[in-house]
């Protein structure tokens, strides 16, 4: 098993690699660079003191030089400084991340356990009122994007009957607390768990349905096992496995989900670090997010397959 | 002495799509303890389903129980309530299925599987029950059974995996084992193990068995009578050796044609059964087999032939069964 693991994450290193490069050249293709964002244009700037400034970040060398520059930082473990701050990438990353770490895992929790109890039920009550109900619910789940549900709910929860703050994660000026940082967690969450929710409720409901009439179900039946100790432990055993390779898809989808959402809360994590660093054409700051992205892909994938064989014996590594 | 089943009028339905399959039709059997008894009939014919019935394995929707009483010990089965019959089934009655492919779980180890009526009928605790499991496997002739509890069901084959359901079916020392066509998914020689190991384990252990299967000439060696079933309907039932020898039923009479010889030359046909297999959903006006019997008669058409008897310990539902005493029987033929 740790040979596998290695072995892949060995394989995904050239393909890290070539994504850099791809997302290098496409960021530095933007029209305008770091140093034409920073000066606004009812002050004009003398031409040479914009040559002086791109030529002190580097921005005046052919971009392949500067991408090696950066892949050769990168190999010291650097990551390069902020065009706009000055500040260490990494840094900036290594503050962020907690921020969106508990925003995603906090409504991937919520998704799963919500979408497995609900697409049970549904399934187990197939064609009820309930399952139609459910269905609707999933339907319009699936269909609405999030950052149209964050605004939804915004206007809803926040603006009109004030239950919950619009944006941030703290109370500006007081101490932190964690009931004061749930009370600001709880929309952005609920917008990124919803939509996930509904997408894991549907496909348990189908993979439920799929293996509740298999002959293994009827055995334990038959042993006189109560409903629970069938559905939980012969179904859901069964059932869960391929809603494990659809977690596993989502862990990327909301990783990138969680810059819309954060953006839209001002949510201090990654993702709106990764918005204002493309407006303000920071390059060395977009690279450290993809790349942190890129290891999230790969971490995804890494565990979606080891979660799997360790659910499913007839797959197990050897 | 009071038998240790005795089923009643057991009428079970199925209901899909508007429509009503007819899949159990009144039928009436009783079983001794210790006894073992062969129910006989072709796909659809509802031997599965007339047992599954007794155990509460019809799930509503689809199907129903909808009539009769189920005896045993005494009690009343289609009466007990959900967490009752949970107590009987595994523990006094067991159920061994057709497929051992797919009647295991496939993520699961078969310790486990096997622990888990041990340890809800029994009260064993984890430990014990493993200890248990492995005891039983070995006496379904596992090898190195203890080192293989932690196996999933993949790492078996076909036959190994028939053992450890008949080892599951055999946890709880039930007194009414039902082995629904156990060997249909397995290969002739395999067959005649499995046959034999049940036969074994019905002398060291005395339970009652009901054995189900469309295949006569397999039962033929093991059980003490026969009931073969058509339509849903019981039509003979009878002592093992009398029905062999003296069929009186054109439907068994059939079943035994159709079963090969050795001595069959290569190019002679397989003898069958002409015409095709009732339609379950109209309800019959007449004899369910008469639309494919050679000895039907203008009155199979219109009445249904009640099952009466027609000699010691046995019945027939067949209009003309005394004038079939006359015909040629095939008892030297197994």
């Amino acid at each position: 098993m740790t040979t596998y693991i290695l072995r892949r994450i060995l394989i995904s290193l050239p393909i890290i690699l070539g994504i850099t490069i791809i997302v290098f050249l496409l960021a530095n293709m933007m029209p305008g660079d770091a140093v034409l964002a920073m000066i606004s244009s009812d002050t004009p700037m003398e031409a040479d003191l914009i040559k002086l400034r791109q030529g002190q970040l580097g921005l005046d060398l052919p971009l392949y030089v500067q991408y090696g520059r950066w892949l050769g930082n990168l190999v010291h473990g650097n990551l390069g400084f902020s065009f706009q701050t000055g500040e260490p990438v990494a840094r900036m990353i290594v503050t962020r991340i907690p921020a969106t770490l508990e925003l995603m895992g906090i409504s991937l929790l919520i998704s799963i356990i919500l979408g497995v109890i609900l697409g049970t039920v549904s399934a187990l009550k197939q064609y009820s009122a309930l399952d139609y109900g459910l269905t609707l619910f999933g339907f319009t789940g699936i269909s609405i994007p999030d950052f149209f549900l964050g605004m939804i709910l915004i206007f809803i929860f926040a603006l009109k009957l004030k239950w919950f703050p619009t944006s941030g994660m703290v109370t500006a000026g007081t101490d932190f607390s964690w009931g004061d940082n749930l009370r600001h967690l709880f929309l952005p969450g609920l917008a990124l768990a919803l939509v996930r929710t509904s997408v894991f409720m549907r496909y348990t409901r189908a993979s439920v349905l799929e293996v509740i009439n298999d002959d293994y179900v009827r055995t334990a039946r038959a042993k006189g096992m109560t409903e629970f100790v069938v559905i939980a432990r012969h179904v859901l055993r069964n059932a869960l496995i391929p809603v494990i390779t659809v977690i596993g898809v989502s862990l990327t989808v909301l990783f990138a989900g969680a810059v819309i959402i954060e953006t839209i809360f001002q949510w201090p994590g990654i993702g709106l670090m990764f918005i204002s660093a493309i407006s303000l054409r920071d390059s060395p700051v977009i690279m450290g997010y993809v790349l942190v992205s890129a290891f999230v892909v790969l971490i995804a994938n890494l565990l979606t397959d080891v979660v799997y064989s360790w659910v499913d014996p007839r797959i197990r590594y050897e | 002495m009071a038998h240790l089943l005795e089923v009643k009028d057991l009428v079970t339905r199925f209901y899909s799509d508007r429509t009503t399959i007819h899949a159990v039709n009144g039928i009436s059997y009783t079983l001794d303890e210790g006894e073992s008894l062969a129910i006989v009939g072709e796909s659809g014919s509802g031997k599965s389903v007339g047992v599954m019935s007794l155990m509460g394995l019809i799930r509503y929707p689809p199907g129903r129980v909808e009539g009769g009483e189920a005896l045993f010990k005494g009690r009343d089965l289609l009466k007990l309530s959900p967490s009752e019959i949970r107590k009987v089934c595994g523990r006094e009655i067991a159920m061994v299925f057709q497929d051992p492919m797919t009647s295991l779980n496939p993520v699961l180890p078969i310790g486990l599987q096997l622990g888990e009526s041990l340890r809800k009928h029994m009260g064993m605790d984890k430990a014990q029950a493993q200890v248990r499991a492995a005891e039983l496997l070995a006496l379904v002739g596992l090898p190195n059974a203890a080192d293989r509890l932690k196996d999933f069901p993949f790492q078996f084959s076909g036959g190994q995996r028939q053992r450890i359901m008949i080892a599951m079916g055999l946890a709880c020392d039930p007194s009414l084992l039902i082995a629904d066509e156990p060997t249909t998914a397995l290969d002739v020689t395999i067959q005649a193990q499995i046959v034999e190991l049940v036969k074994e384990l019905q002398q060291k252990l005395g339970m009652a068995i009901i054995w189900i299967s469309h295949n006569l000439a397999l039962v033929a060696g093991m059980v003490d009578k026969v009931i073969v079933m058509y339509s849903g309907y019981i039509v003979e039932q009878a002592p093992v050796d009398d029905l062999y020898e003296r069929p009186l039923h054109p439907y068994t009479l059939g079943l035994l044609h159709a079963i090969p010889t050795l001595e069959q030359r290569n190019q002679e046909r397989l003898a069958s059964i002409e015409g095709m297999p009732p339609d379950l959903r109209k309800p019959v006006t007449g004899c369910p087999f008469a639309p494919r019997c050679p000895y039907a008669i203008e009155k199979c058409l219109q009445a249904i032939p009640p099952l009466q008897a027609v000699g010691p310990q046995r019945t027939s539902a067949c209009w003309r069964a005394e004038e079939l005493r006359g015909v040629h029987t095939f008892g030297d033929k197994l």
